[in-house]
Parts: structure tokens; C-alpha cells; sequence
């Protein structure tokens, strides 16, 4: 398709603003997406049509921004250049700032790979105008605000939206990602084949387990997590496909998780479960693009977190690890991480209900906060911060962790203080906000890991960015 | 002693942390002593109304409720003659539209209801969603520290009251049953209907009380029950109370 002047006046204008932003000192890329989209309301067609070796899509309710960034930095491994939406501005506008951040003023891009994370909501918008020849899709969840019917219109939309000759990487253990294999001619599927927290029967009730296809309930053999496991419909026959990339022998290892791919070992320098299928994705994109082994293997040892994802900090008083809240099954799934620690725990929760954090902070009473309260005596401390500390405090007094236990703090500075003394050496030590809250702490955890000087040979020795 | 609570279609009337209802009535008994009996029952299960103390129904998304409606429809004379004897019944958002007599989409279509309430709703054009702050009905609740119920509705439905029935109460924050009367929820009989969705009782504990009394009462004990420390649900009732009527 031929550029128009109006694809011009809008690429040029994108670029202005974002020069202006820089000079403020800012490096957004919104605001420059939003004026060129007012400007030509096809900019992200004729910006995708730069990028000869391809365009790749990271979407899925959670792990994306996890997910692209592993791949980014097993593509960065491989000395690939590439455009990136890396800020996690998944919407059209931040999606269109960093096409724009990467287009020259001729309209020619530097790189000729583009790697995209993009909202569920906004697949359709985007593969309007632009093909995928990658479409990672990583799980369907039911966030904050979902409500089922909102979940199947986003899962069938992005089922509708998807080009027919795109390769889609596919989470084969969940059944509402999986099902878009069915009818797309090439998917890859990844998986994996058992961890160490896989159970036959599941405990957790409140995910539909139909299947997406006739609606009959599934027969699982094995529940991972959520709805994920090793599923099979017996209405229709609809089954848990079998992944080309299947992760074996999984274990987790100081800080690390090992796990096997074939004859191949890895290592991830994140923890949780969840966080391997997000690896396992940007794997099976990585081999796809042809990437070598070894730096799929640096890239993921040597992966630094994005903030608040499993973020560490070096304290005075001892490690601190930060990690964002949004929904009950990643919450769930920082629970069972903690737990594994068979560590005494001090935990501080951050609940806001701001219009970033979502309003309705129900989502509190799907979280199975039982498991920590099924092992109370581990749990030495809970300080209950942010605008909803009561109800995160009572949510914890239904759980089951005794009053004297929980703790209520609005100040964060108080509330961290309050974490940090009396800390026992050998505790694990952890901090779980939402949204809102999570940059505040971020801030404060940065200022006293800095001024106690230990951000920089300690980080390194674990291969974490010094935050310098 | 012991109290059999029903949770009607935990598997697909799940939303927005409804489960919570169920253990703040469960724990509530366990913590005086009463052996709470938590039954599930989903589609086509046997269920014995007369049999249990309260009903839970909560909410779910249309196509949902659709299922329900037919399946409930099925047992609605032996559900409709339990509420005439006092069945303790908290309905919540999809549940409680269902127990009344109609449902009106956008098209004027309309999706018959149990006609068990005297109240309709009717499909609305905008979403009524955020915090509310209700002042409880002294003929609902009288004596109890809190006059007020504090809760987050979500709903797109309008629902309007009949003669015979009354409402909870009268919405000091937020929009409550329709957004034009400024009233919230039901009651008739031993049958409370709210927009106040998910995890209600929690945060309302005079509430969750009065649910057990009615249920203990139609079990034919009229000891009061022991009070609780309800240290932090009073915080967590009051702190909302505070916010929330600050910008009203």
C-alpha cells in the first residue's frame, strides 16, 4: 500500500514529539502514538510495512511483558536489532510511539524485526492494520474486572482478529489458548510436562474448566495451575495438543529454575511456574526465527526482571524481593512461590483501588490466602498497607493468619520500616503491591539500597542490574 | 447445633469473589460454636430447600444465567413454598434479577423470571459501577452498630420494586437498584436481593448476623447470638463509610 502525505505529516509530527519529550526528559511514547494515529489513522499499516523480517505479537492476560521481554533479550543475545514497545505500552498509541521511536525520517526502520506486545483488548485493532507473522499467545484469565462473558468476547475476538497466515506460538496446557490451533494451518505448541506443584486433583474451584469448544466439562489428568494442565474434552474429543517444545524435569535452584527441553538444560533467572511458561513461549518463538541455541540459553540465564516482576533489592537488613499484584491467579501463583521458599516469611501487601489498580478490590476473595494460613506458623509478619489495607487485613483474618500477625500501616515508609525490624536472618522477605503502590515502594526500596551502597557488587554477583 | 448454607451454582454463578460470602457465614457460625454445613449444588442437583437454613445465589454473566433460569424454574414451587415458611436467602446481582419476574432487554425482548419477588429489571444503557454506601431500612435492620452496608456494584440492569416488597435501604453513596429512586437491594420475607455484589458479608458483619438469626429463628432458637471481636471488620466497614461519605 502507498504512503500517503498523511502518513507523512503524521510520522514526522510522532517524531517531533518525541524529540520534544526527550528534551523534556521523558521517553514516552503515547503521546507521540496519539497524535499520529489523530493524524493518519493507518500510520501502523504503512509504519509495519519496515520490517522485512517480520513482525511478532506477544499477547496472552498475563506474562506478557515478561514473555517479550525474555525474547527480546535472547534476540538481543543474538545480536538482532529489533523495535520494541518495551515500556509495556501495549495499547495502539504506545504501540504506534515506538514504531515511530524506531522509523527514520525517511520512513525506513533500523530494524527489520518488530517485537510487539499488545493488549488482548487491542489485537483486533492492531491486525487491522498489521499482519503478525508470529502471534505468541500465552493464557487466558479472568483479570480484575473480567467477568466470564467479557473473557470469551476477548478470547473469540482475538480468535477472529488473528490473520490465517500468521504461526502462531501456543499455550498447549491451556485449553482457551489452545483451541486456536484448531483452525489456523501452522501452531507451535509449547508445554510442560510436569513441576513439582502439578496435582491430580485440582483445589482450586473457581475457573470455568469447560471446554471452549462444545462446552462440556474437561477430564484433566493433571492440573499445573489454573486451568492449565493436561486436559481432555470428553464431549467433543478437544484434547491438550502435544507441544513440540514440552519442558521436563523441573526444578527450582537458588533463585533459578532448571528445567530441560529435549537433551537440552536451561536455566531461568526468575522464579515462579508461571514465569516458565512465559520462557517456554519466547523459546519456541526464538527457535522458530531460526535463533541459535546458545543464545537462547544466555538469554534466559542471564534475563534481567522487568520492575516489580520478582524484583530483588539488597537491603542493610537483607534481601527484599518485589513483586506486582493484579489478579487473583497471579496472585495464587506468588503464594506458591513464597511457599516454596520453606523460608520463615514477612510479607508486606500494598492494596489500592485506584483506576490502575482496578476499583473493585473483590478479587481479594478469590485469592487462596488459605495456603498461607494453612502454614501460619512459617508466617512471622503481614503488614497491611495502601488505601485497602483493612479489607486485605480482614481478608487475611478469614484465612486464617491470627490477628497478632497483621499488621495495619497506611505509610509505606512506615510500613516497609515496620517489615524490616526484627527480621529474622534467615527469613524471606517479601513485598507484594499493586499497581499504584508499586513504584512508590520501588522508590523507597531503591533509596535505601543505594545509600547502603550495596546496590552494585551485590547485584552483579546474582547477575541483577545494579541499579545505578 | 448445626446450619446448612447452600451455595446455588458455585461453578457458574462465580463472580467477583462471591465465595467470600459463603465464608464469612461459615466462619461466623464455626467462631459461637455452630457447625456450619456447606452444601454446593450445581445444574440438575437435588435440592432439598426445606432441608437447609440460608440460600446463596450469586451472580453471573447473561449467558449464564440463561441455564439457570430454566433450571431453577424446574424447582420453583418448592423453593417459592420454603420462602413462604422463612428460607434464609441472599441473592446477589444475576441472582437476585432471577428471582424476579422479568427481565427486559435492549430489544424489549423480555426473559421471564421466578416471579418469586415483586420486582423487574429492566436492561439499562450504561453501566452502574463503583462503591456504595446504603442506610439500612430500620424495619430491615434495626439494632445493630452499623446502620449503614458497604459494598462495590457492577450491573448494567435496572431492577424496580413492587408493592410487595421493600427496599433494603437508601443509597447514600453510589447507585444502588436503578440510580433513579436512590433505593438498593429487597427484602421480603427472609429474602434479601443486593447489587452489592462479591464479597458482601465480610465487610457488613451485623448483616451476615442477621441472616444467621432469621435462619437460627426459623430453626425455632431465639437465643441471641454471642457477640465477636469484630475488630477489623469494623475497620474495614467504617473505613469505607469515612471515604466514601467525605465526597458525597
Amino acid at each position: 500500500m502507498k504512503r500517503t502525505w498523511r502518513f507523512w505529516v503524521a510520522l514526522w509530527a510522532g517524531k517531533i514529539v518525541t524529540m520534544g519529550l526527550l528534551i523534556a526528559g521523558k521517553n514516552g511514547t503515547t503521546l507521540p502514538g496519539k497524535i499520529a494515529n489523530w493524524l493518519d489513522p493507518q500510520i501502523m499499516r504503512h509504519l509495519s510495512v519496515a520490517y522485512t523480517d517480520g513482525i511478532i505479537m506477544v499477547t496472552g492476560t498475563n506474562g506478557k511483558t515478561t514473555t517479550a521481554n525474555l525474547l527480546a533479550n535472547i534476540l538481543r543475545e543474538a545480536g538482532k536489532v529489533f523495535a520494541f514497545n518495551q515500556a509495556g505500552a501495549n495499547l495502539v498509541t504506545g504501540i504506534t510511539g515506538a514504531l515511530i521511536q524506531n522509523t527514520c525520517w525517511n520512513g525506513t526502520s533500523q530494524a527489520s524485526v518488530a517485537l510487539l506486545e499488545v493488549d488482548e483488548a487491542t489485537v483486533p485493532k492492531l491486525c487491522r492494520q498489521v499482519s503478525p507473522d508470529l502471534a505468541i499467545i500465552t493464557n487466558f484469565f479472568r483479570d480484575q474486572l473480567d467477568r466470564y462473558g467479557e473473557l470469551d468476547t476477548t478470547v473469540r475476538l482475538v480468535r477472529e482478529s488473528l490473520p490465517k497466515e500468521s504461526v502462531l506460538v501456543l499455550n498447549a496446557d491451556d485449553p482457551l489458548v489452545a483451541q486456536f490451533g484448531k483452525d489456523h494451518a501452522e501452531a507451535l505448541y509449547y508445554g510442560v510436562e510436569r513441576t513439582p506443584d502439578s496435582r491430580s486433583e485440582s483445589q482450586e474451584t473457581r475457573e470455568a474448566r469447560f471446554c471452549p469448544i462444545c462446552g462440556t466439562a474437561l477430564d484433566y489428568t493433571l492440573f499445573h495451575y489454573g486451568q492449565l494442565g493436561v486436559f481432555n474434552c470428553l464431549g467433543c474429543g478437544f484434547h491438550r495438543p502435544k507441544p513440540e517444545i514440552l519442558a521436563e524435569n523441573i526444578r527450582p535452584e537458588e533463585g533459578l529454575l532448571l528445567f530441560q527441553v529435549g537433551v537440552t538444560p536451561f536455566a531461568l533467572a526468575l522464579q515462579g511456574y508461571y514465569n516458565l511458561y512465559n520462557a517456554l513461549a519466547a523459546l519456541t518463538a526464538a527457535r522458530q526465527l531460526g535463533l541459535d541455541e546458545v543464545s537462547i540459553q544466555k538469554g534466559l540465564r542471564e534475563f534481567i526482571p522487568q520492575a516489580g516482576r520478582m524484583e530483588r533489592f539488597y537491603l542493610p537488613e537483607g534481601e527484599i524481593t518485589l513483586t506486582l499484584v493484579k489478579n487473583p491467579t497471579g496472585f495464587d501463583q506468588v503464594i506458591q512461590t513464597m511457599l516454596g521458599f520453606e523460608k520463615p516469611l514477612r510479607i508486606l501487601i500494598g492494596i489500592n483501588d485506584l483506576a490502575a489498580d482496578g476499583r473493585d478490590i473483590s478479587w481479594l476473595w478469590d485469592v487462596n490466602f488459605e495456603r498461607l494460613g494453612m502454614q501460619e506458623e512459617r508466617i512471622h509478619q503481614v503488614v497491611c498497607a495502601g488505601l485497602r489495607a483493612e479489607d486485605m487485613a480482614l481478608r487475611l483474618k478469614y484465612a486464617g493468619v491470627s490477628e497478632e500477625k497483621i499488621v495495619l500501616e497506611h505509610s509505606l515508609t512506615e510500613a516497609l520500616n515496620c517489615l524490616q525490624a526484627n527480621r529474622a536472618e534467615e527469613a524471606a522477605v517479601f513485598i507484594l503491591p499493586t499497581y499504584t503502590l508499586l513504584f512508590p515502594l520501588r522508590e523507597i526500596l531503591e533509596r535505601h539500597q543505594n545509600g547502603a551502597g550495596l546496590s552494585t557488587s551485590q547485584a552483579k554477583d546474582r547477575g541483577e542490574e545494579a541499579n545505578a | 447445633m448445626k446450619l446448612t448454607i447452600c451455595h446455588l451454582y458455585p461453578d457458574l454463578l462465580d463472580l467477583y469473589g462471591d465465595r467470600g460470602n459463603i465464608m464469612a457465614l461459615a466462619a461466623r457460625c464455626r467462631w459461637r460454636g455452630i457447625e456450619p454445613v456447606i452444601q454446593q449444588a450445581s445444574l440438575g442437583d437435588d435440592l432439598d430447600f426445606m432441608g437447609m437454613d440460608i440460600l446463596f445465589i450469586g451472580g453471573g454473566s447473561d449467558r449464564e444465567q440463561g441455564i439457570l433460569v430454566q433450571d431453577l424454574m424446574r424447582r420453583e414451587s418448592d423453593l417459592r413454598s420454603a420462602i413462604e415458611q422463612g428460607l434464609v436467602v441472599l441473592s446477589i446481582c444475576g441472582g437476585y434479577q432471577m428471582l424476579g419476574k422479568y427481565y427486559q432487554m435492549a430489544g424489549g425482548e423480555k426473559i421471564q423470571g421466578l416471579g418469586i419477588l415483586d420486582i423487574w429489571t429492566i436492561a439499562g444503557t450504561k453501566r452502574l459501577i463503583g462503591n456504595v454506601v446504603v442506610e439500612l431500612d430500620e424495619k430491615v435492620l434495626s439494632a445493630a452498630k452499623f446502620r449503614t452496608l458497604v459494598g462495590f456494584e457492577n450491573h448494567s440492569g435496572k431492577t424496580y420494586l413492587g408493592k410487595g416488597v421493600m427496599p433494603l435501604g437508601k443509597v447514600l453513596f453510589g447507585q444502588g437498584n436503578n440510580g433513579d429512586d436512590h433505593q438498593e437491594g429487597v427484602r421480603f420475607r427472609n429474602v434479601f436481593g443486593t447489587y452489592l455484589h462479591g464479597p458482601l458479608l465480610p465487610k457488613n458483619p451485623h448483616f451476615a448476623d442477621l441472616l444467621l438469626e432469621l435462619a437460627m429463628k426459623r430453626r425455632g432458637s431465639d437465643t441471641c447470638l454471642p457477640k465477636l471481636d469484630d475488630h477489623l471488620e469494623e475497620l474495614a466497614h467504617e473505613a469505607m463509610v469515612k471515604r466514601l461519605l467525605k465526597h458525597a
